[in-house]
């Protein structure tokens, strides 16, 4: 769209027509030096940081009475809804955990195999000997402990 | 229009719409309806319809006379037009995706709760049929037992209903069913939400608490009307307005009809003699059945032979005298008891020296309620004393002189030398001098 | 004491026999250095010694004499008395007391003084408070009722004396100035004879000249103004950037140049022609 298109149908005022930058008016700003230098993988995050985190907050919702209402029962719908799967979370886990326990508990009352005593084989089961490898330390513990950890604990991809 | 004719209306629309008679030509047919359409679309740009007459759907072109009229079309142009099509459809079908998504949720939610409640209503009442010697923990144990379960059902009544945004709605505007336990929580936790807390803080700072009772935590909502004015708690009123007795709007939250007492007190009346306060009882009733649907307690009505005790006196304020605390207090009754009244006359006859405690306790009561004014000496109060022939407008108090504990000093300096007659001379320079003496003496202390 | 600080200033004493070794028969007058060793062997101290500091220093516990306890326990008290001068709050005041700008506590009732702790009221806080009756103990038990004083004095009550209308000088105290299509005004005599209107009753005219002081009469109305205008105000200053822009060449604001630079220039572009 170029800037002299006349627009009969719109009602927004003109200012906020978006206009396309064009190369031949002389802008204040310089253009970005170079928009095909690689960018940093994070480059997007970083824009909407910079975007949102200086800007004022939102203004206050302000509704009609019927909009409030319809508003007020998609929000409880939606508390119900997570507070329901929170449940269903939870109970899974729990019975998961529960699942766990009671096979170590019957590990814990058996006798053998063969001439072992009682809980022979719990205390094997405990037992964590070789599972991050030999003399091994678990991957989580061979970096520092954050408090924001990333979304992966290690990129295996990595190269010098 | 009578019904057969209502009835055939539509039926009679119908079809002359379909007798209506049609050339081979559908284009022409056309053309003459796009013709009768501008027409009529014209006719309606000058007539204005009863829409046209509602600021909440008015067109553009209607705008004007109605703002000159004083009525400001309400929101914009998009959503009138939108709210002429729109207002028939009731909310609950309102055709908006998310929240018919958000209403089935609640529905389905509303239904297991339902089923909750059916449940436990099952229980109770195979606890209740059950006998109290199979139950483990004997009688005692059954009776928590289905105490606890009726809570539960309670809790369960309130819980299904309360993500109705019908419910809110109806609450929100003043219609809600206070017999329903939604409606009393929601009002309840309004209540609790400010209210309360109001009348808490009164309590405190007004040291209600000491003063009249060691305990008081309101349970219900009273509000008071002087002249169908809303009176704030602890407001200072002035006699005039309150020589008449006042209207209660008393609120309770929990299920049921009650009887309850009312007690108007004057914490703070004046005893010169004993150089201390004493109280006053302004009004007493009891038996006043109260219930959360019936809120309006006017004292006026209350004539009752077995209701009214001590009738209304104006609470009045002597000239320089602290100022007065009335309390109003609600007193709830035990559950099927009514209080002899002609004792309570004979009881309470003298005003002067109602003990609150002491009623509360001889007659078993617990108190619900309360609000509180206060009344000072103005411009009307002797006027109003004079009316209902009480004592003392013609008094007032003042603060007691308290004498330093210090032995009085001889006044000191060369004018207080050359104050004797000896001095007759010397007079106009040691007698009225400023900060020392004035025409009535020495005024210099130390 | 005296064996440490011998041992300590042993250097010093040999330097000192060194010194008036030699001259012990022919001088009388012994040397400065060991006139002050011998001082400091005695323990005595000159005037030109500066002392050291701690023998001047003051206890540090304690506090002065014009603080403390102006009122012991059970002495009788009246309104304004001071009991306690304090620097913070050791004290706290109690019942019938109240607390000054510099923590002092006052007596605020004829009574008897108590000093006591409370703690249904805070835990570890001492507190000074007066009894009207000198058995009494504080504090109060916490339910019963507060123990309050009228502290008045029964009087008839004296008629108010009635207003005159004219004032001894024969002119009237207050006059109404009438005029035609304006609000009657109240004038009153003032101190220096002249006839003004009350202050606040000026204020009040204010109201009758129907003045409008909002311009907006809804909130949105101004919202939407401010919105407008600041859009015609950017909207204006694009325009002019525009018209600057397509006037000035380019969008080059010509610079100021002094004399010298323009010949300087006009040089250049000479050679360049050439």
């Amino acid at each position: 769209m170029s800037t002299s298109t006349s627009r009969p149908f719109s009602t927004t005022p003109s200012l906020l027509a978006r206009k396309l930058p064009t190369p031949s008016s002389s802008s204040a700003k310089p253009a970005r030096r170079n928009r095909a230098a690689p960018k940093s993988e994070n480059f997007n995050r970083i824009r909407t940081l910079r975007r949102n985190m200086f800007s004022p907050a939102p203004p206050p919702l302000r509704m009609a009475r019927q909009r409030y209402l319809r508003h007020w029962t998609i929000h409880r719908a939606w508390m119900l809804f997570r507070r329901k799967q929170h449940e269903a979370i939870e109970k899974e886990r729990s019975r998961m955990h529960a699942g766990m326990f009671n096979a170590c508990e019957e590990l814990r009352k058996t006798v053998g195999p063969g001439s072992r005593g009682e809980g022979y084989l719990y205390r094997v089961a405990m037992e964590k000997k070789g599972i991050y490898g030999l003399e091994g330390v678990p991957i989580e513990y061979a970096r520092f402990q954050t408090d924001t950890p990333a979304k992966e604990a290690w990129n295996h991809d990595w190269k010098r | 229009m009578s019904r057969c004719q209502a009835v055939a209306r539509p039926l009679a629309r119908q079809l002359r719409q379909q007798c209506s008679i049609r050339p081979f030509t559908s284009g022409a047919a056309r053309a003459a309806e796009v013709q009768q359409q501008q027409q009529t679309s014209s006719s309606s740009s000058q007539q204005p319809s009863p829409l046209d007459l509602d600021p909440n759907s008015v067109l553009p072109e209607f705008e004007a006379p109605l703002i000159k009229a004083g009525k400001m079309p309400v929101g914009s142009r998009r959503r009138r037009v939108a709210l002429r099509t729109t207002a028939s459809i009731p909310f609950e079908q309102l055709p908006y995706q998310a929240f018919q998504e958000a209403r089935a949720i609640l529905a389905a939610d509303r239904q297991e709760k339902v089923a909750k409640i059916r449940e436990q209503l099952d229980k109770i009442a195979a606890l209740e049929a059950k006998d109290a010697a199979q139950v483990k923990g004997g009688e005692k144990m059954k009776e928590t037992k289905l105490a606890s379960l009726r809570r539960s059902v309670e809790e369960l009544k309130i819980l299904a209903d309360i993500n109705d945004p019908l419910v809110k709605k109806r609450f929100e505007d003043g219609l809600g069913d206070m017999n329903k336990p939604i409606y009393r929580h929601y009002a309840e936790r309004k209540w609790r939400s400010y209210d309360y807390r109001l009348i808490a803080q009164r309590i405190k700072q007004f040291n209600i608490v000491p003063d009249v009772l060691p305990k008081l935590d309101p349970l219900a909502d009273v509000q008071l009307f002087f002249r169908q004015q809303k009176i704030a708690p602890g407001a200072v009123v002035n006699s005039l307005v309150s020589e008449n007795p006042p209207r209660l709007r008393v609120q309770v939250f929990d299920a049921g009809s009650r009887l309850v007492s009312l007690v108007v007190l004057d914490a703070d009346v004046p005893d010169a003699e004993n150089d201390a306060f004493s109280k006053r009882c302004h009004f007493l009733a009891a038996n006043i059945p109260l219930s959360p649907n019936d809120t309006s307690l006017p004292l006026s009505r209350i004539k009752a032979d077995d209701q009214l005790a001590v009738p209304w006196l104006p609470p009045t304020s002597q000239k320089g005298a602290p100022y007065h605390r009335l309390g109003i207090f609600l007193l709830q009754q035990k559950p099927g008891v009514e209080l002899d009244v002609a004792a309570l006359k004979q009881l309470y006859a003298a005003r002067d020296g109602f003990s609150l405690k002491s009623f509360r306790d001889k007659f078993q009561l617990t108190p619900v309620g309360f609000n509180m004014f206060r009344s000072v000496w103005d411009e009307n109060t002797a006027a109003v004393m004079a009316r209902h022939g009480i004592p003392g407008a013609d008094v007032e108090f003042r603060p007691a002189r308290v004498h330093s504990l210090k032995p009085p000093v001889k006044p000191k300096g060369w004018e207080a030398k050359r104050q004797g007659p000896a001095y007759r001379h010397l007079w106009k320079y040691t007698k009225r001098i400023k900060g020392l003496s004035n025409a009535r003496g020495w005024t210099k202390r130390r | 004491m005296a064996m440490r600080f011998l041992s300590i200033q042993r250097p010093l004493l040999a330097a000192a026999a060194g010194i008036s070794r030699p001259s012990v028969t022919s001088s009388l007058v012994a040397p400065i250095g060991a006139q002050l060793a011998n001082a400091l062997v005695q323990g005595r101290r000159n005037a030109s010694v500066k002392a050291q500091g701690a023998y001047k220093k003051k206890s540090k516990r304690g506090i002065p004499n014009k603080l403390g306890a102006k009122r012991t326990g059970d002495q009788f008290v009246i309104p304004g008395n001071i009991l306690y001068k304090q620097r913070g709050t050791h004290w706290w005041p109690g019942e019938n007391c109240i607390m000054g700008r510099d923590h002092t506590i006052h007596a605020m009732a004829t009574g008897y003084v108590k000093y006591y702790r409370d703690p249904a009221r805070h835990p570890d806080r001492k507190y000074i408070g007066v009894v009207f009756n000198k058995e009494d103990t504080l504090p109060y038990p916490q339910h019963a009722e507060r123990k309050r004083k009228l502290n008045k004095t029964v009087h008839a009550m004296r008629a108010e004396a009635a207003k005159e209308e004219v004032s001894p000088s024969g002119i009237p105290f207050e006059v109404t100035r009438v005029e035609a299509g304006e609000p009657d005004r109240l004038l009153r005599l003032r101190a220096d004879y002249s006839y003004r209107e009350d202050n606040w009753r000026i204020g009040r005219l204010v109201k009758t000249t129907g003045l409008k002081t909002k311009a907006f009469r809804t909130r949105k109305q101004w919202f939407r103004h401010r919105r407008w205008r600041r859009e015609r105000e950017i909207a204006g200053q694009k325009e002019a950037a525009k018209k600057r822009a397509e006037s000035g060449g380019g969008g080059k604001v010509v610079k100021a140049i002094s004399k010298k630079a323009a010949k300087k220039a006009a040089k250049k572009a000479g050679k360049k022609a050439k």
